[in-house]
C-alpha cells in the first residue's frame, strides 16, 4: 500500500514526530510504499537545521533527512505555516529580508495544496499530532 | 474506521473520540493514550472490549506492562498497528 | 456527499486557545479552491468558533471570524456540530451562526463515514 504521513507536532515538545518515524520505518521494513510526509502546524519545526539537541538525543531534522536519503519520501513543509513559526528557506530569507535560513533540502517548502495532493495519491493518509 | 487517541482517556480528545466510534470501528491508544491502562473504570474498555489495542513499545516506555498483564489489556506492536491502517480505508488521529 | 474526494475538517479547538483553529480552515479553505466538497464539524471547544456575536479583532491576534465569514464563498456552506457538544456548553443553536446544522448523537458514527478523507484540527 501507498502511504502518506501528516505531522502536525514540534520536535522535543509532542512526542507525535518520533512516533511517525517508527511508523514510517516499520511500513517500509514490510515492504509498503511511503510517498510523502507532510509538515503542518508546530510540525513544521522539524524541518529546522539550526536544531542542536545534545548528543544522546535523536535530531529529528537528521532522522527525517536519513528517511529520505535510504527510501526518496519527499519532505514537503507548509510554506504559511512555516514562514510565520520562522522556518525558512534561504529563497524565502531573502525574500523577507532575513539575514539566516534554517530549511535546506531534503525538506522543501510547498502549499497547503501538496497536502491534498498526497493524500488523493495514497491509500492512507495517517495524521502523528 | 481507524480512531488513533494519543491523549489520556479523561481528554477532550478521548471524549469526542468516544461520539464518533461506530460498531465495527477500532481503537488504538498510543502515547499518553496508555494511559488508559491505569483507567479501569474508563468506560470504553467495557464499550469497545475486543476492539481496542495499545501500542506495546508505548505501555513498556511509560512502564505500564505489568497493569496491561493483570488485566488482559489487548495490545499490538508497530506492525500490528500498520496492520490496523491496513484494514481501515478510514483513520483519525484525536490529539 | 459520498464523491471519492470529500474531505471532513473537524475543529477541535477553540478561536484564540492555539492556531489550530486557523490552520484548520486553512486547509479547508484550500481543499475548497481546489475543487473537493468540504464540510465542517465542529466539536468539543472548537464550538465557540461559531458563537454569532464573536468580535472580529482580539487582543494582538488576528481575528478568526473574517475566515469564518469567507467559508462561503468557497462554497463550504455544510457548518455542522453536535447535540452533545451544545450541551457540554450549555449553548443552543440560536446563538450559532445561521447556517449550522446538529448531528444527533447516535448518527455522528454514521455521518463521519460519508466522507473519504477527515482531517482533525
Amino acid at each position: 500500500m501507498e502511504y502518506g504521513l501528516l505531522v502536525m507536532g514540534a520536535p522535543y515538545t509532542s512526542p507525535a514526530p518520533h512516533s511517525a518515524l517508527r511508523f514510517a520505518h516499520a511500513l517500509l521494513a514490510q515492504g509498503h510504499q511511503l510517498s510523502g510526509v507532510f509538515f503542518y502546524h508546530e510540525g513544521v519545526h522539524n524541518a529546522s537545521s539550526l536544531m542542536a539537541p545534545p548528543q544522546d538525543e535523536l535530531n529529528l531534522r537528521e532522522a527525517w533527512a536519513e528517511l529520505h536519503q535510504a527510501h526518496q519520501v519527499s519532505l514537503d513543509v507548509c510554506i504559511a505555516a512555516a514562514l510565520r513559526r520562522g522556518v525558512l528557506s534561504e529563497a524565502e530569507a531573502k525574500r523577507h529580508g532575513k539575514t539566516s535560513f534554517n530549511l535546506e533540502a531534503p525538506f522543501e517548502l510547498t502549499g497547503l495544496g501538496q497536502l491534498l495532493t498526497l493524500q488523493q495519491r495514497c491509500d492512507r493518509l495517517i495524521t502523528f499530532a | 474506521m481507524l480512531h488513533i487517541l494519543t491523549k489520556a482517556p479523561d481528554s477532550d480528545a478521548a471524549r469526542q473520540m468516544q461520539q464518533a466510534i461506530a460498531d465495527d470501528d477500532a481503537i488504538v491508544l498510543i502515547e499518553a493514550g496508555v494511559q488508559a491502562a491505569l483507567h479501569t473504570q474508563w468506560d470504553g474498555w467495557a464499550l469497545y472490549e475486543s476492539r481496542v489495542y495499545l501500542l506495546a513499545e508505548d505501555i513498556t516506555a511509560w512502564g505500564l506492562d505489568e497493569f496491561v498483564d493483570s488485566r488482559e489489556f489487548a495490545t499490538i506492536d508497530m506492525q500490528g498497528f500498520i496492520g490496523l491502517t491496513e484494514q481501515h480505508t478510514q483513520t483519525v488521529t484525536w490529539y | 456527499m459520498e464523491e471519492s474526494n470529500s474531505l471532513l475538517v473537524i475543529i477541535r479547538h477553540a478561536p484564540y486557545s492555539s492556531n489550530l483553529l486557523r490552520e484548520g480552515l486553512d486547509a479547508a479553505l484550500v481543499a475548497a479552491a481546489f475543487g473537493h466538497p468540504v464540510d465542517l464539524l465542529f466539536l468539543g471547544q472548537g464550538v465557540t468558533a461559531l458563537l454569532k456575536k464573536q468580535g472580529s479583532g482580539a487582543p494582538g491576534m488576528k481575528a478568526t471570524r473574517p475566515t469564518m465569514d469567507m467559508l462561503e464563498m468557497y462554497d463550504i456552506e455544510q457548518l455542522w456540530t453536535s447535540e452533545e457538544t451544545l450541551e457540554a456548553l450549555s449553548l443552543t443553536r440560536s446563538k450559532l451562526r445561521d447556517n449550522v446544522q446538529l448531528v444527533q448523537a447516535q448518527k455522528m458514527p454514521a455521518f463521519m463515514k460519508n466522507y473519504s478523507q477527515i482531517l482533525n484540527f
